[in-house]
């Protein structure tokens, strides 16, 4: 193991360039969602789609991170969003690329939300099937991310289960987003020390750290705000037990930087690095 | 109860045309409380993010509805369609040709505007970066005397 801290990164929706201008000198990647990096999913890739991160942010690594893909849809996935990760990796290789363990589609209709699979041996088999064909596709690093989701599901395993069976069984790895078990937890669906218990954290390569918003007593992951101190505290505990974590990602909303003062914005990404140097190291 | 039907089931029970808490098939007995309830804030949470994209694609038609206290109902209706696409233009798109045909001549115009705004961007699309884009902005440089190709 090398006594190397894990980069830092910081979501680019593509709708406000404020994240990279305030931020592209503090972090080491930059985090795309390529559903909204784009109008269409027949939007051409080229240069000019990156010309605001070369603008900003020309220095930085990029990493995929798709929320389109609805790889959790019985019927199938979106293949229009592979078709555009494919464009998008040719124009500006990652560093790796990840997806949701959830659906946004329902027989072709958006939802306008993401919903978690059931953690059931069936869809775990599913899963891992179709992590493999993309990996045998795009031949990159990838990962798999548990979705926060506040509904009750017909689960018969622990959502630690799935993840682990999961990637075990296709190769893949884990992002591990610690405000999504916060609001899993705060929704009644896991306990967080459990599922830290339970989930083979040696899989972990990438961690997620955001903010949501509390509605009606749920707790949603929304992205809107910077990390509570909860969440920051749990990444303080849970990097040291995750040996392979090499990416640590702040996750904001373009619409939710814009209001937010810049030092503000500043320090939490100093914050952020210092936490990671004292206790992240990767392999 | 399968993938597919699970599936089927959350997505009736997170659209705006089911009101009945959208129960789904195999839940445990002990959770159906706290899913209606999870099902209700998603449900109100999707039509006010639906208000959010759509007014920016749709500016001068979800105005006016908002004036007339017609933008949720009618974003609820776009909303129970079920050829949603994920792209918000593609979707701006569907919303405004729907009311482009609204009785009152203002919707219908304003529809009938946003609508071919978002149908003329097609042909500039992808950004190009000398390019300002939005229409509006265009327009505000020009009446300020500004050439908004030299910005």
């Amino acid at each position: 193991v090398s006594a190397v801290s894990p980069s830092l990164g910081v979501s680019f929706d593509g709708r406000s360039t404020t994240v990279l201008e305030r931020l592209g000198s503090f972090v080491d990647v930059v985090e795309i969602a390529p559903d909204r990096f784009v109008t269409t999913y027949a939007d051409a890739v080229d240069d000019r789609r990156f010309a605001a991160i070369d603008e900003h942010a020309s220095h930085l690594d990029v990493a995929y991170h798709g929320v389109g893909l609805s790889m959790g849809t019985a019927s199938g996935w979106n293949d229009a969003y592979l078709e555009l990760l494919e464009g998008l990796c040719a124009q500006r290789p990652p560093r790796r690329h990840s997806e949701h363990l959830g659906f946004t589609f329902v027989d072709g209709h958006f939802l306008g939300t993401m919903a978690a699979v059931p953690a059931t041996l069936a869809v775990a088999d599913l899963m891992a099937e179709r992590v493999e064909a993309i990996h045998q596709r795009f031949g990159l690093d990838f990962l798999v991310e548990h979705v926060a989701s506040p509904f009750a599901r017909p689960d018969d395993m622990s959502v630690a289960s799935f993840l682990t069976y999961v990637a075990w069984n296709s190769g893949c790895g884990l992002v591990l987003d610690l405000h999504n078990v916060e609001c899993d937890e705060d929704n009644g669906r896991l306990r967080v020390d459990e599922f830290l218990d339970e989930l083979d954290l040696t899989l972990v390569k990438e961690i997620h750290v955001s903010g949501g918003l509390w509605r009606d007593g749920y707790h949603l992951d929304v992205h809107a705000r910077l990390p509570a101190p909860s969440t920051l505290a749990l990444l303080d505990a849970t990097l040291p037990r995750c040996p392979n974590v090499d990416l640590v990602v702040l996750e904001i909303v373009g619409a939710a930087v814009d209001a937010i003062e810049s030092e503000e914005l500043v320090s939490t990404a100093q914050d952020l690095r210092r936490r990671i140097e004292v206790c992240g190291v990767a392999g | 109860v399968s993938l597919a039907e699970y599936q089927r089931a959350l997505a009736a029970a997170i659209s705006p045309d089911d009101r009945d808490g959208g129960r789904v098939t195999g839940a445990r007995t002990d959770d159906v409380v706290a899913h209606d309830a999870a099902t209700v804030v998603v449900r109100e949470a999707i039509v006010e993010w639906a208000q959010h994209e759509l007014a920016m694609v749709c500016p001068i038609v979800t105005g006016l509805l908002s004036f007339d206290e017609r933008l949720t109902s009618e974003v609820q209706a776009q909303l129970r369609r079920r050829d949603r696409p994920m792209s918000i233009h593609t979707w701006g798109v569907q919303f405004a040709s729907r009311l482009s045909s609204d009785p009152d001549p203002w919707i219908s115009w304003a529809a009938q505007v946003d609508a071919a705004t978002l149908v003329a961007a097609e042909s500039w699309r992808p950004d190009d970066p000398v390019c300002p884009g939005d229409p509006m902005r265009a327009m505000l440089l020009i009446a300020s005397g500004a050439d908004p190709r030299s910005e």
